[in-house]
């Protein structure tokens, strides 16, 4: 039936059931393509527990209707990833790397900064032991040839003009080496992108290194902009990482939910994702004992810590207001 | 092994009435089951009779003697098929149907067997169809003081294997007529959701059509490389 042996049909209620908020009206015969036999892989993602990650509905339909597409289009039709644009913290590259996970697809995930250049990520020579030099595939490489997606992180922290030269690898698959070598991607090469940005720059100053991205590499994704999940989501997640019962779980998500505020604002500097709260909960229940101080107050101060001064007060008197004392 | 039933009929000579035979061969080959009715208007009749089979004997030679005895009584067998047994929660995914409609279901279920199951979906006796291999009983709803509408079997309750034949057809039903659909946990289950299967069977073309249910189109311009059309997941 398929065209690979490793491919398969997946019923989207059978990997995502209860993962997804409002899956029961999901149509029972909507499949997506999974991999079989690739468990081992070491680009397999661990799946988490369905309690500890919960997509946003629309981010999964983005991501599904990507993946659908890839295993649909037409050969000569382009290669169509998302990128994901949002604060941090805010479960961006868990998303795809879950959604991947579930399916039993490896997906090779890429973290960019300045000094990535593209060359690296599609070849590296390295000494061979005998003097000599050997040249071995990256990451880039060997997902295309593999036919594995790819999760670029912090993809706007990249140098723009290797940006616009990856191109044609989101686009077409295709990519000529300085070697004259021709690596032509497999099904279900696509590139998703995480950023901090939607490629247009950072203007509130908090992420510094992101560059405004060239129109032609934007136009090459589908766009979503992630945010914080809801409150009761968040109490939900807290209680279930953290141990917390509902009522803190409540009063931390408050508080997370006023420093964001105030983040939007533009009144701070400093903000809040749900990896740093459901930090500071796991933290909070263990200084729960501590005797010279609230353990919340502690744990707050050893994962919000290094903020200016400030800062740190306007976060101290959110707590107060928030838990009291 | 599971029971098997087979269903003859045979018009009586002169009328149009038609009688039915179903004949249920118990699993171990030692019981046969015989009914017969005949079903004119509302008027329905139904005789049962017990039959000991010769113990120790092949089933399969029993099947075939009491078919041949029919055969020259002048029936005509339309319908065998391996009764499968009554699901519970407990077996796995199933889906839980309860339908109250408005009209005698044993019509729609009749129309539909007629048309375009045949085998797969037919009357059994009054208040027993079968669909797929399952059987599925039929309740009369009480009629209210006053009310004067004949008596009719309009209530279906029932358990089958999620993504059957048998929950497809009832899923129809269900988005027709109205009524819960549960899954194994006691949960609700979207009627649309489980019938969303049915636009890749093209079986079921004429009842979507009949009934004017829209189910999720997949899109001409996704389709798999290996021909499966894309179900949009979509909700």
């Amino acid at each position: 039936m398929q065209n690979a042996t490793h491919v398969t049909e997946v019923k989207v209620k059978d990997a995502f059931g209860t993962v997804v908020p409002g899956f029961d009206k999901a149509p029972d015969a909507a499949t997506l393509v999974g991999f079989n036999g690739m468990d081992q892989h070491p680009f397999q993602v661990q799946v988490m527990e369905d309690a500890d990650f919960l997509f946003d509905k629309e981010a999964w339909m983005t991501m599904a209707y990507a993946w659908n597409r890839e295993w649909s289009r037409k050969d000569t039709d382009p290669r169509r990833g998302v990128w994901f644009g949002g604060p941090k913290g805010t479960g961006k590259t868990t998303l795809v790397e879950q959604f991947f996970g579930r399916l039993k697809v490896p997906v090779t995930v890429i973290t960019c900064n300045r000094k990535t250049p593209l060359a690296d990520l599609l070849t590296k020579m390295s000494p061979d032991g005998t003097g000599g030099w050997i040249q071995t595939p990256g990451p880039l490489k060997l997902a295309m040839q593999m036919g594995l997606p790819v999760c670029l992180n912090e993809v706007s922290r990249m140098d723009p003009a290797d940006l616009v030269a990856v191109n044609d690898i989101i686009d077409r698959g295709i990519h000529i080496m300085d070697d004259g070598e021709v690596v032509r991607a497999a099904r279900g090469f696509v590139v998703f992108a995480t950023d901090n940005t939607m490629g247009f720059g950072d203007e509130r100053g908090a992420y510094m290194d992101a560059n405004m991205m060239d129109q032609s590499f934007l136009s090459r994704f589908l766009k979503f902009e992630v945010t914080y999940p809801a409150e009761d989501v968040e109490i939900k997640i807290l209680q279930n990482r953290a141990g917390l019962d509902e009522a803190t779980a409540r009063q931390h998500v408050k508080f997370a939910t006023a420093v964001r505020h105030a983040y939007e604002r533009a009144t701070s500097s400093v903000t809040m994702g749900t990896r740093e709260l459901i930090d500071w909960a796991q933290a909070s229940t263990y200084f729960g004992s501590l005797k010279t101080e609230a353990g919340a107050l502690f744990a707050l101060r050893r994962v919000m810590g290094g903020c200016p001064g400030q800062e740190m007060k306007a976060l101290e008197q959110i707590y107060r207001s928030t838990f009291g004392g | 092994m599971n029971p098997i039933r087979e269903h003859f009929h045979r018009t009586i000579a002169g009328t149009a009435r038609v009688e039915h035979r179903q004949v249920i061969y118990g699993p171990d080959g030692e019981q046969i089951e015989r009914r017969t009715f005949s079903r004119a208007a509302s008027a329905v009749s139904s005789t049962v009779d017990y039959v000991d089979g010769a113990s120790g004997l092949n089933r399969r030679a029993i099947i075939d003697q009491e078919r041949a005895k029919l055969v020259v009584a002048g029936w005509v067998m339309h319908f065998s098929q391996e009764i499968l047994p009554a699901v519970t929660g407990m077996d796995g995914d199933t889906v839980a149907f309860d339908i109250r409609a408005t009209e005698d279901l044993r019509d729609v279920l009749e129309a539909i067997g007629n048309t375009i199951f045949e085998v797969d979906v037919a009357l059994e006796d009054p208040s027993v169809a079968f669909i797929g291999g399952y059987e599925v009983k039929l309740q009369r709803s009480r009629r209210r003081a006053g009310e004067t509408r004949p008596l009719r079997y309009d209530t279906l309750v029932t358990q089958v294997p999620r993504g059957s034949l048998a929950s497809h057809v009832l899923a129809v039903l269900a988005i027709k007529h109205g009524g819960r659909v549960m899954g194994a946990d006691g949960t609700g289950v979207c009627a649309n959701a489980l019938a969303s299967e049915l636009v890749l069977d093209e079986r079921f073309d004429p009842i979507l059509k009949g009934y004017g249910i829209a189910l999720p189109q997949p899109p001409a311009s996704l389709m798999r490389r290996w021909g499966r059309p894309v179900i949009p997941a979509v909700f």
